[in-house]
């Protein structure tokens, strides 16, 4: 059994802040299962030093929507923001494809007998392409956008299970 | 004064030709408003009741004392916010601004009772040098109430009066690391009521204000050694509400244990009467701040 199946109802949700050293993180996540409901990091970004700041991308799953809206009343302040109420921002691409959006860790170097050697990763970066018409969304590199497409802008509109794949495990990363 | 209208987001650059106080010389800088205007006309803490309303003669009089330890006692050079007819809480020049080096970030009230004095604040600091920040309409942040620097880091309390999310602001507008510090304990509203960083890395706090993630942050930063815990009857003496002037400090009346932990420290302790100011909310640390 996954969190979908037990919790019909999902939010995703953005966290942006001094998430780590404060523990505020640990509090959210706390606060959730304390209140009956369960999530699913979809994004994890620690800032490297300590005056940089965090963020996280989280599924949020309830039993019902009276437990949804508690939790997320109980998370509000700790600066978690509810994303996916809205359709997500479109714009088409560029001759110079924008900054990626979704931006994978990639690794920077492998290690092969003793040696460290740098991974070309250039045009690697990941961008989230939509056809509205065929309604079909896929993820490309940077080096398959070809112009005109509709690339995904930020993460508003993005949700990690959708109402149609309830009953499915959240997809990983 | 014109155009007081509060901009969201708006940065201020420091005006040509002004020396900022953050360049003057080595002497502590602390602004502090005269209670011209002081008294209890509305209730918006567990201290405040329009039914138990201060003696304003003897506020006078307490404000007077603690100008004058501050200045001639402990060496600070004071300067004066003007006070303003129906603004009473402009005496707590604490909430007015979170200063580090040549910027403000300007407070924005979480209640409408005080968010009258943000363009005063806003113009004083413009007009002395320094470059200003005032927040989005939605984003409350009660100054140095609610912020305070330890070291390298602040301490930033939220929930009650400051959205957590100004945290990020100071973090972005300073080069600060922030540590984000919820406030469980209504009576203890801001940060300054619960916490007092001081000299050679002493940090004043009480437990109880925080819950088990803020207290577990707390001991991960504080050394035991430098940590100086208060009790509930401290507290609510306004113990942690106190001005540290390099090796002076400032503070209400009792707390006597306290006194001698400090002194036992290394710090002069001055004790001034501020019982009016209590009835507010507010004690010595709440009727200064430390500009440069």
């Amino acid at each position: 059994m996954t969190s979908a199946q037990h919790f019909p109802e999902s939010a995703t949700l953005c966290l942006e802040g001094h998430l780590i050293d404060s523990l505020t993180l640990a509090k959210v996540i706390d606060t959730i299962q304390q209140l009956g409901g369960d999530y699913h990091l979809n994004h994890l970004s620690i800032g490297s030093r300590k005056n940089q700041l965090s963020s996280v991308i989280l599924t949020l799953f309830a039993p019902d929507s009276e437990k949804l809206s508690k939790i997320l009343e109980a998370i509000t302040p700790y600066g978690a923001k509810a994303l996916s109420v809205q359709d997500a921002i479109l714009t088409a691409a560029q001759k110079n494809p924008p900054t990626p959006i979704l931006p994978f860790s990639l690794p920077s170097h492998v290690r092969v007998n003793g040696e460290w050697i740098p991974v070309q990763s250039e045009g690697m970066e990941f961008v989230l392409a939509v056809n509205p018409q065929a309604k079909t969304a896929q993820l490309k590199t940077l080096k398959e956008v070809q112009p005109g497409e509709h690339l995904v802008e930020g993460f508003q509109g993005i949700q990690w299970t959708t109402p149609e794949l309830q009953g499915t495990p959240p997809c990983k990363i | 004064m014109q155009d007081l209208t509060r901009q969201d987001f708006t940065r201020f650059p420091c005006p040509v030709g002004i020396t900022p106080i953050s360049s003057l010389n080595g002497t502590p800088q602390v602004l502090m408003c005269p209670p011209t205007y002081f008294t209890v006309e509305y209730a918006i803490n567990p201290w405040m009741s329009t039914d138990q309303p201060c003696d304003v003669e003897l506020a006078k009089r307490q404000w007077e004392d603690l100008y004058r330890a501050i200045t001639e006692k402990a060496g600070a050079e004071v300067h004066l916010l003007d006070p303003v007819p129906g603004l009473p809480d402009l005496v707590f020049t604490a909430n007015a601004a979170f200063v580090h080096q040549n910027t403000a970030v300007i407070a924005h009230y979480k209640y409408s009772e005080r968010q009258g004095e943000e363009p005063y604040a806003e113009a004083w600091f413009r007009n002395q040098g320094f470059r200003t920040i005032t927040l989005p309409e939605a984003i409350y942040f009660e100054g140095a109430g609610d912020a305070l620097i330890w070291q390298d880091r602040v301490f930033a309390g939220y929930r009650t009066r400051t959205d957590i999310t100004s945290h990020n602001l100071l973090t972005t507008e300073t080069g600060l690391p922030v540590l984000s510090l919820e406030l469980i304990n209504p009576k203890f509203y801001h940060i300054d009521v619960c916490i007092c960083p001081l000299t050679n890395g002493y940090f004043i706090y009480y437990p109880d204000a925080f819950d088990d993630y803020g207290k577990a942050v707390i001991e991960a930063n504080i050394p035991s050694e430098k940590r100086i815990p208060v009790t509930a009857e401290e507290a609510a003496q306004f113990a942690c509400n106190t001005v540290n002037i390099n090796e002076t400090v400032l503070f209400n009346q009792g707390s006597e244990r306290l006194a001698d932990a400090l002194r036992t420290r290394g710090f002069q302790v001055l004790q001034v009467n501020l019982s009016e100011f209590i009835k507010s909310g507010g004690s010595a640390k709440c009727l200064t701040l430390r500009v440069g």
